[in-house]
This record gives structure tokens, C-alpha cells and sequence, in this order.
């Protein structure tokens, strides 16, 4: 069978009321949201830290990086550590919903009309039959969107 | 109450009269407009209809604000009454009843100036325009109904707000509802509905059809005419007069090619038919071709009976050639298309209809039973009724009002009982109260009598010391004759021892002696007579006795009596408030149940929290386990349905406490709703208790005075059998004083006959002088004995006399206490009437209560 070749595993991600999709093969596990120290003058993205076990890794706010709205923390609130490009950090969302398996002829490109004009922000679209499609996020795109929020506050702050 | 929303009633007509104008005006130019999309007439049938609409838009308005004025006549009156501050009930009621009409009567009046347009302007136009016929008059007058069918319903609600404020505030002036169900002209929500909404959509529809049926026309005439219009424009070239033969050929070009019905030459000057039918053209369809100005022209732009092009002949400037197709002609197949869009049209209606219909009978049919509920209730009447459900806010109403219904009779059976046990408790009361006051009364007679047996012991015990003071005048003027007799027998005696030599002397000394003994007699005989007066005075005296002792001791039994009785009313009293100590009790054990039941609730919820916690973090691991077993590929697979059954699990765990917590919210609730439930029963039971502590004292203080009053009694009785005591040693003493009068009667003759043994034996001398000196011895023995006898009489009498006075100072004292015994036992009937004052207002107030509940049926 080619089962292993045609599904994905994503864990599910709710943020400000829309469902985000995050290979399983970049998380390492979730946590329960812990208080997050912030850094002065960090990059504006950048949260803060945590001390995860004794190591110290970064946080970033899925909710504040993709729609600008300030956090805000309840009981569902989780932390995502990742591992992307080799660097260790933690994603903050509003609840961890689910770990998925979806077929690949489920699995779409996003709208050539977005990606034509440079968006990079979701690498794919997961259709569902029962519910909202999933937005798959490119980890490569969000670590970017942070070095461009230290160059660029600004900008950014008014974007 | 609210301030006058309006400053007179001449503002509020005005304003009123603004409104009205305005949404007319707006309907006029809206009618105005459609009608101009609708219909194409000629320049001069829109002047026609421009100035007939002036006209009787112009007297319909004038019609319509004269209308307004008779209307509002009466509102206006109040509000200038209202102004003015001599506002009066009738003002109010008149006021009421035109404001809560006004807007139903403007409506009709409405209604009646649009039908009035509706009627007069297409007929004006058809009397002054010959060819103005057909289905222009109809569309007109069907557009300006509709208009003011719109207008119509605007207004009403328009006025509806207008008024409220009014409205609203003269209603709460008039206060009862019941008062002003009668001033108002019922409208139902039903039928409002029904009329609002069916003649909304009923006017939709038409005008939307009228529209669509005029302008579908329209491509159609504009295709035929284009036609017409270039083979007429070729034509008009080559075509030399009205009689070229070239016509001929032409006309059956047109026939044949089905480019148009008929070819015409028309002459423009004279505007007649000179070549084809005369009447194929109408008078104002020729007019309108010879008034325009350019070479060619088309129908399209009036409305008339047939399409036609014309173009004018070049070679004879006063001619037009003329291509016309009867409208008729054109429709042709389109009549089978009018009668399906008239059948639609028709089930357009009844579906709209059928929707209003439905609609309102939806909204109706709960509002109906909400009224008939409230209706019942407000009479008494709180049997549990049929339910209704419905789904809106209506629905939500009639649940809400349920609940408060059913609460309402919980109340009331509540109270009922309340009002039962008040009401026997207040009977009990009030039958110890009135044999407390028959008891008075009783006791209040009987101290009445003791007190004239009393008056009279006090005269008769007046008369026996005067008899004691005359009887010892009589016994001091004995002791003076006795002292006399004394003096006398000492000299007897001196005479006796010198007898011989004075004989002679002896004889009127003797008769002297003999006198005096008499007047002893005389003097014994008296004293005889004042003892037994005294006698017989003392034995009546101890009958007047007996009888106040009888009176009294009868007295002191109602007394007790009363003290029975009124302790037997605080043992009822003691019961009561002790019942009501074990309701207090008994709630506050519940009370105390309840909150105990909240803290296990509240230590349920704290377990619940944990629970929570638990499958949360559970839900997390199998979480982190899933995407555990998702990097580990195929290998995985397994061990990640085993971690999505955990998660589900925990999923199911988490909203299973939510359910709970929800659940210890509800009981929560209950518990303080019982809880608060408790707290007004215990402060009815309060009420209870202060009620009959209160009765409670009222009987306390009646049996305090009773047993005063038995105490008193007791005293008198002792009194009187202290006096009778004494009144029996008088009597005893009058008998001693009885003997020694009789002893002294016997002595008395022993002289005498010793007197005459003297008168016989004076000639033996000394025989008798020695007879003599021993009678004389004798004599003073016997004066000895009277002086005794005198003394023990005196002594006697003064007793007596003290005893008298004794009696007399008892007797006061007697009266004296009676006086105090009736006062106290008016007091007695004073509080006894208090109390019984008390037991009947309390009876009131129960059976006010009752009658109250009873006005409410529950079962």
C-alpha cells in the first residue's frame, strides 16, 4: 500500500476562532501555558521566554504574529515547542485541538492569485468534509515574519 | 407622572397636521412618479392630469384637515384643559377615548381622500380628453388606491407614536384598566397584522405586475416600429402624391413582407385620412403627427391604440406617409401570455395573502390566550389553564408569565392557610374574651348588692347605738336612784336603831321607802324594755350578717371563676405561640438543612474542578502522545487510536463537568430561592407570636385583677364573721343583763311584801324593830345587789356601745372595699372590653384576610 506516501499528520491549532494545521514532524510536544518572561527590546513578535524543563526557549504568539490582536490567555491556552531549521521555540495558541491524518488529493496549494503575489504565510490548504478546511502554516514564513518585525518595528506595528 | 409633551392643543394640532401633510405629500409625488414610469401619454393629457390632480389633491386636503380638525377636537380640549390646570375627569375620559382613536379615524379619512383621487382625476381626465379611454383611467385610479392603501398603514403606526406619549399619560390618569377597556375600540392584533401585512404585499405585487405588464410591451413596438420606420423613410423618396399608383404596390409589399397592418397618407394640415380607412387613426394620434416638428417620427413615445412610423413626402411637404400596426395586431399571442400572468398575479395574491393570514394567526393565537389568561387570573381565577407554546418572543412570554402564575398560587395557598389559622386562633380567642366579659358583668352585679346589703347593715347598726345611747341614759338615772335608795336605807337604818323613840316618823318614812321601791320597779320595767330592744336589734343585726357573708363568699365564686377562665385563655394563648416556636424551629432546622446542602454542593463543585483539571491534562498527554505517535510513522499507528480514545475520552470526562457545574448552579439557585422562601415564613410566624403575646397579656392582666378581687372578697368575708362574733357576745351580754333586770324585779317585791309585813307589825314595836332592822339589812343587801346589777348593766351597755362603734368602723371598712372591689372589677370589664375590642379586629382582620384569598380560586 502507499499509505505512508499519500498522508500527512497535523496537529490542529485554534487561534482567534480559526483552525491552523502544523506538521507533526515540527513539534516536539505541547505544554500547558506557562507565564512568559519578556525580553526588553526583543524583536516585536517575540513574546518573551520560558523555562521549559531548563532550557530557555523563545516565545511567539500565533494569534498576535497572524491577525495583530493582543493575547489573551485562558484555560485553553497551550504552547507549541517546535523545532524549525534547527532552532527550538515555543508557539503560544488558544487551544490545541487535534492530530489529524489527512490523505494527499485532500491537501491544496493555496490560491495561485495569493502565491503570484508572494504570499508565503500558508504552505497548504487541508479541505475537511464536516468543517472549516485547515490552514497549513509555513514555520519558515513565521520565523521570517519575526526577523522582519526586529528590522522593520514600524512598518510592521502599522501593517 | 410624565411632563405635558405638548405646550397647548393648538401645538399638537399643528404638529399633527405636519405629519399628516408631509407622508400625503410624499405619497402624491411617490404616485406621481410611478405613474410618469408607467405611463407614456401625450403633452396634453399630462397637463390634463397635472392640473386635476392640483385640483383635487388641493380639495382633498383641505377635505382631509378639515377631517383632522373634527377629530382631534376633543383631544385638543384636554390638552388646553390639562394646560390651563383646570383639567376634570370627563376631560380625561373624552381626551382618552378620541386619542386612543385618533389614528384608526385618520386612517379611514385617509383612505377616503385617496379614493376620492382615485375617482375624480381619471374622470376629469376622461371628460375633458376625448380619446383618453382604455386602461390609462384604470391604471390611475389603481395606483392612487394603492397609494393611499401605503399611505394608510404608514399613518397609522406613524400616529400610533405620535400620540403615545399622551396616550399613555391620560391612561395612567384615568388609573383603572377596567375603566379604560370601556373607552377603547377594540382593534386585534390579528387583524392588524392581517391588514398591515396583506396590504403591503397585495400592493407590491400589483404595482410590481402593472410595471412589468406595461414595459414588456415595449421591445416589442420598438422592433415593429424600427421596421416601419426605414421602409416608410424609403418609401416617402419614391412616393409622389396621395394617389401614385406606386402605393398600391407598396401596400401589398407591406403585407406581404408582414412589415406593417395598413400605409396611410395623412394630410397634415387638414389632419384627415387622405389615401386608406378613416378610421384607422385617431383624432389625437393625427394631431400629435401634425404638431411635430421633424421629417419623421415614431409612436414610441405616447401611448396610443396602434404603433406607427411616418415620414413626410419630400415631394409635398403637407403630406406623411404613415405605416401603422394595430396594437392587436402586435400583441397577438402575447393575450395567452397576459391570461398566465394574470393567473400568477392572482396566486401572488393569495400567497401573500395566505402568509399575512398565517402570520398574524400565529401572533394572534398566543396573544388571544395571554389575554384570556391574564383576563382569568385578574378575576380571581388561578386554576392551572391549558398551556400554550410558541417558539418567538411571545412564547418566551407566555412561559415567563406561567412561572409567575405558578408562584403567584403557591403565594396564595399560602396566605390561605395563614389566614385559617389566624382566623381560629382569633375565635378562640374571642370565646374565652366573652366569657371573661359575662363573667364581669356577673361579678359587677354582685358587688352591686354587697354593697346595698352593706348601706343597710350600716343604718341598722346607726339605730342600735342609738337605742345603746338611750339605753344607758335610762341606766344612769337607775344608778342615781339607786344611790338615792342607798341614802335612804342608810338613814332607814339609823331611824331603825332609835325606833322607839321615833316611832311616829316610821309610817311616812316606810310609805317614803315604798315609793322609791316603786319607782325602782318602774325604773327595771324600762330597762327590761331597752334590753330586749337591743336583743332583737342584735339578732337582726346578725341576720343582715349572714346575708353579706352569703354575697360575698358568692362573690369571691365568680372571681374564681374568672380566674379560670382567663388562665384557661393563656393556656390556649401559651399553645399558640408554643406551635409557633416548633414552625420556627422547624424552618430554621431547614434552613439550616438547605445551607448545609449548598456547602456538600459547593464541596461537589471543588471535586468537579478537580475532575476537570485531571482530564484536562489528560487530554493534553494523549494530545502530545498522538503527535508522538505520528513522527513515529506506521510504527505509530496503533498506539495513536489508543491516544485519540484518550482524548476522547478526556473530551468526554471535560464536558461531562461542565454539565455538573452547570447543575450546581441550578441547585445553588434553589437553595437560596428556599432559603428566602423560609425567611418570609418566619417572619409570619413572628407576626403570629407578637399577636398572641399580645392577647397573652390581656389575659394576665384580667386574671391579676380577678384574683385581686378574690383576695379583697376573702377579706370582707373575714370581717363580717369577726363582727358576727362580736355580735353574739352582745347578744350573750344582753342576756346577763336580762337576769340580773329580772332579779331586780323579784327583789323588788320582796320589799313590798316586807313593806306591808311593816304596816302590820308596827304595833308589836319591837318585833318590828327588829323585823325592821333585818328587813333594812336585808334592804341594803338587795340595794347592793341593784348597784351590782346597775354596774354589770353599765358595763354591758358600754360594751355594747363600744361593740357598735366597732361594727360601724367594720361596716365603712366593708363599704370602703366594695368600692375598691367595684372599681377594680370595672377595670376588670374595661380591659376584658380592650381585649375583646382586640379579638374582634384581630377576627377582622382574619376574616378580611380570608375573604381576600378566597377571592382567588387555586384548586
Amino acid at each position: 500500500m502507499t499509505g505512508t506516501e499519500t498522508t500527512v499528520d497535523l496537529a490542529c491549532f485554534e487561534t482567534r476562532g480559526r483552525v491552523y494545521g502544523i506538521d507533526v514532524l515540527q513539534i516536539r510536544e505541547i505544554v500547558r501555558c506557562q507565564e512568559v518572561t519578556p525580553l526588553p527590546r526583543a524583536p516585536e513578535l517575540i513574546e518573551g521566554v520560558i523555562d521549559l524543563r531548563g532550557v530557555v526557549i523563545p516565545v511567539i504568539d500565533l494569534g498576535h504574529a497572524l491577525c495583530k490582536e493582543p493575547a489573551d490567555e485562558g484555560p485553553e491556552t497551550r504552547i507549541a515547542v517546535l523545532e524549525v531549521d534547527g532552532m527550538v521555540l515555543g508557539l503560544r495558541v488558544d487551544a490545541a485541538v487535534d492530530v489529524i491524518s489527512v490523505e494527499a488529493r485532500d491537501v491544496d496549494d493555496p490560491p495561485a492569485l495569493a502565491t503570484h503575489a508572494g504570499y508565503d504565510t500558508v504552505r497548504a490548504v487541508v479541505r475537511r468534509a464536516d468543517a472549516a478546511p485547515v490552514l497549513v502554516l509555513s514555520l519558515e514564513h513565521l520565523l521570517e515574519s519575526v526577523y522582519r518585525s526586529a528590522l522593520h518595528p514600524s512598518s510592521e506595528a502599522e501593517a | 407622572m410624565s411632563e405635558m409633551p405638548f405646550a397647548s392643543g393648538s401645538v399638537f394640532r399643528r404638529r399633527l397636521m405636519i405629519r399628516n401633510v408631509l407622508l400625503q405629500a410624499c405619497t402624491g409625488i411617490v404616485v406621481a412618479l410611478y405613474l410618469f414610469a408607467l405611463l407614456q401619454l401625450t403633452a396634453e393629457q399630462w397637463r390634463e392630469f397635472l392640473v386635476a390632480g392640483a385640483i383635487f389633491a388641493g380639495v382633498s386636503a383641505l377635505a382631509e384637515i378639515w377631517m383632522q380638525c373634527r377629530i382631534d377636537r376633543a383631544v385638543v380640549a384636554c390638552i388646553d384643559a390639562q394646560v390651563g390646570g383646570a383639567v376634570q375627569q370627563a376631560h380625561f375620559r373624552g381626551g382618552f377615548e378620541a386619542v386612543m382613536d385618533l389614528p384608526r379615524r385618520m386612517v379611514l379619512a385617509t383612505q377616503a381622500t385617496w379614493a376620492i383621487v382615485a375617482i375624480t382625476v381619471p374622470g376629469w381626465m376622461m371628460l375633458r380628453l376625448d380619446d383618453f379611454s382604455g386602461i390609462q383611467p384604470i391604471l390611475i385610479a389603481a395606483v392612487a388606491a394603492m397609494g393611499g392603501l401605503v399611505t394608510s398603514i404608514f399613518l397609522f403606526f406613524a400616529l400610533k407614536r405620535f400620540v403615545a406619549p399622551l396616550r399613555d399619560s391620560w391612561a395612567w390618569q384615568l388609573g383603572g384598566a377596567a375603566e379604560r377597556q370601556g373607552l377603547i375600540r377594540g382593534l386585534s392584533l390579528f387583524r392588524k397584522l392581517g391588514i398591515a401585512v396583506s396590504g403591503v404585499m397585495v400592493s407590491t405585487v400589483f404595482a410590481a405586475a402593472l410595471l412589468s405588464y406595461s414595459l414588456a410591451f415595449r421591445p416589442i413596438e420598438a422592433y415593429s416600429i424600427r421596421v416601419q420606420s426605414g421602409y416608410v423613410g424609403r418609401m416617402a423618396e419614391r412616393v409622389v402624391g396621395p394617389q401614385d399608383p406606386l402605393l398600391d404596390l407598396v401596400k401589398d409589399d407591406l403585407d406581404e413582407l408582414g412589415i406593417a397592418g395598413q400605409l396611410l397618407v395623412v394630410d397634415l394640415s387638414s389632419r384627415k385620412i387622405v389615401n386608406g380607412p378613416p378610421e384607422a387613426l385617431t383624432a389625437s394620434e393625427l394631431r400629435w403627427i401634425a404638431a411635430s416638428k421633424g421629417d419623421t417620427g415614431t409612436s414610441l413615445e405616447i401611448d396610443s391604440d396602434s404603433s406607427f412610423a411616418w415620414s413626410r413626402i419630400e415631394d409635398d411637404e403637407n403630406l406623411a406617409l404613415v405605416a401603422a400596426t394595430p396594437r392587436s395586431l402586435l400583441i397577438g399571442d402575447l393575450g395567452r401570455v397576459q391570461l398566465v400572468f394574470g393567473v400568477l398575479l392572482l396566486v401572488a395574491f393569495a400567497i401573500s395573502l395566505i402568509a399575512a393570514f398565517l402570520m398574524a394567526a400565529d401572533v394572534g393565537r398566543t396573544t388571544e390566550w395571554l389575554r384570556q389568561e391574564v383576563g382569568r387570573i385578574a378575576s380571581g381565577d388561578l386554576t392551572r389553564g391549558e398551556v400554550r407554546e410558541s417558539e418567538d418572543e411571545l412564547g418566551d412570554l407566555a412561559r415567563s408569565f406561567e412561572g409567575m402564575f405558578d408562584s403567584l398560587r403557591a403565594t396564595i395557598r399560602r396566605m390561605a392557610e395563614m389566614a385559617e389559622r389566624v382566623d381560629a386562633e382569633a375565635s378562640a380567642i374571642a370565646k374565652v374574651g366573652r366569657n371573661v366579659a359575662s363573667t364581669t358583668v356577673d361579678q359587677v352585679q354582685g358587688i352591686k348588692r354587697a354593697s346595698g346589703s352593706m348601706a343597710a347593715i350600716n343604718g341598722k347598726v346607726s339605730g342600735i347605738a342609738n337605742s345603746a345611747q338611750l339605753l344607758n341614759g335610762n341606766v344612769e338615772e337607775a344608778s342615781s336612784s339607786i344611790l338615792e335608795l342607798g341614802a335612804a336605807g342608810e338613814e332607814l337604818n339609823q331611824t331603825a336603831s332609835s325606833l322607839s323613840v321615833q316611832i311616829t316618823d316610821v309610817s311616812s318614812s316606810i310609805e317614803e321607802m315604798i315609793r322609791s321601791a316603786r319607782q325602782v320597779s318602774e325604773n327595771t320595767e324600762t330597762l327590761a324594755g331597752a334590753v330586749s330592744e337591743t336583743s332583737a336589734s342584735m339578732a337582726q343585726m346578725a341576720d343582715s350578717m349572714h346575708q353579706v357573708e352569703r354575697a360575698a363568699s358568692e362573690t369571691a365564686g365568680f372571681s374564681s371563676q374568672v380566674v379560670v377562665l382567663a388562665e384557661g385563655g393563656q393556656e390556649r394563648v401559651r399553645q399558640t405561640i408554643a406551635g409557633m416556636d416548633a414552625i420556627r424551629e422547624a424552618t430554621g432546622s431547614a434552613d439550616v438543612v438547605i445551607r448545609g446542602l449548598g456547602e456538600r454542593v459547593h464541596e461537589i463543585g471543588t471535586i468537579v474542578d478537580v475532575i476537570d483539571d485531571v482530564a484536562d491534562e489528560t487530554s493534553l498527554l494523549a494530545l502530545n502522545a498522538a503527535i508522538i505517535a505520528a513522527q513515529a510513522g506506521e510504527q505509530g499507528r496503533a498506539f495513536s487510536v489508543v491516544a485519540d480514545e484518550i482524548k476522547a475520552l478526556a473530551d468526554r470526562v471535560l464536558a461531562s463537568t461542565k454539565e455538573i457545574s452547570g447543575l450546581i448552579r441550578a441547585v445553588q439557585q434553589e437553595s437560596s430561592n428556599a432559603i428566602s422562601a423560609i425567611e418570609r415564613g418566619s417572619s409570619s410566624v413572628q407576626s403570629g407570636v407578637e399577636l398572641s403575646a399580645e392577647a397573652g397579656a390581656s389575659l394576665e392582666e384580667i386574671t391579676g385583677a380577678a384574683r385581686a378581687s378574690g383576695v379583697r372578697i376573702e377579706e370582707i368575708v373575714q370581717a363580717v364573721r369577726e363582727q358576727a362574733k362580736d355580735a353574739s357576745r352582745v347578744s350573750e351580754l344582753m342576756g346577763q343583763v336580762n337576769r340580773s333586770v329580772e332579779e331586780i324585779r323579784a327583789g323588788g317585791h320582796e320589799q313590798e311584801r316586807g313593806n306591808e309585813t311593816v304596816m302590820r307589825g308596827t304595833v308589836v314595836m319591837r318585833e318590828v324593830a327588829q323585823q325592821t332592822h333585818r328587813t333594812t339589812e336585808e334592804q341594803a343587801r338587795g340595794a347592793g345587789r341593784i348597784r351590782d346589777s346597775i354596774e354589770s348593766v353599765t358595763e354591758a351597755v358600754d360594751k355594747i356601745h363600744a361593740a357598735l362603734q366597732e361594727q360601724s368602723v367594720e361596716c365603712r371598712h366593708a363599704v370602703s372595699f366594695l368600692e375598691e372591689v367595684y372599681e377594680r372589677t370595672r377595670s376588670n370589664e374595661e380591659s376584658s372590653r380592650r381585649m375583646s375590642e382586640a379579638t374582634q379586629r384581630l377576627q377582622q382582620q382574619a376574616e378580611a384576610l380570608r375573604e381576600d384569598v378566597r377571592r382567588f380560586r387555586i384548586e
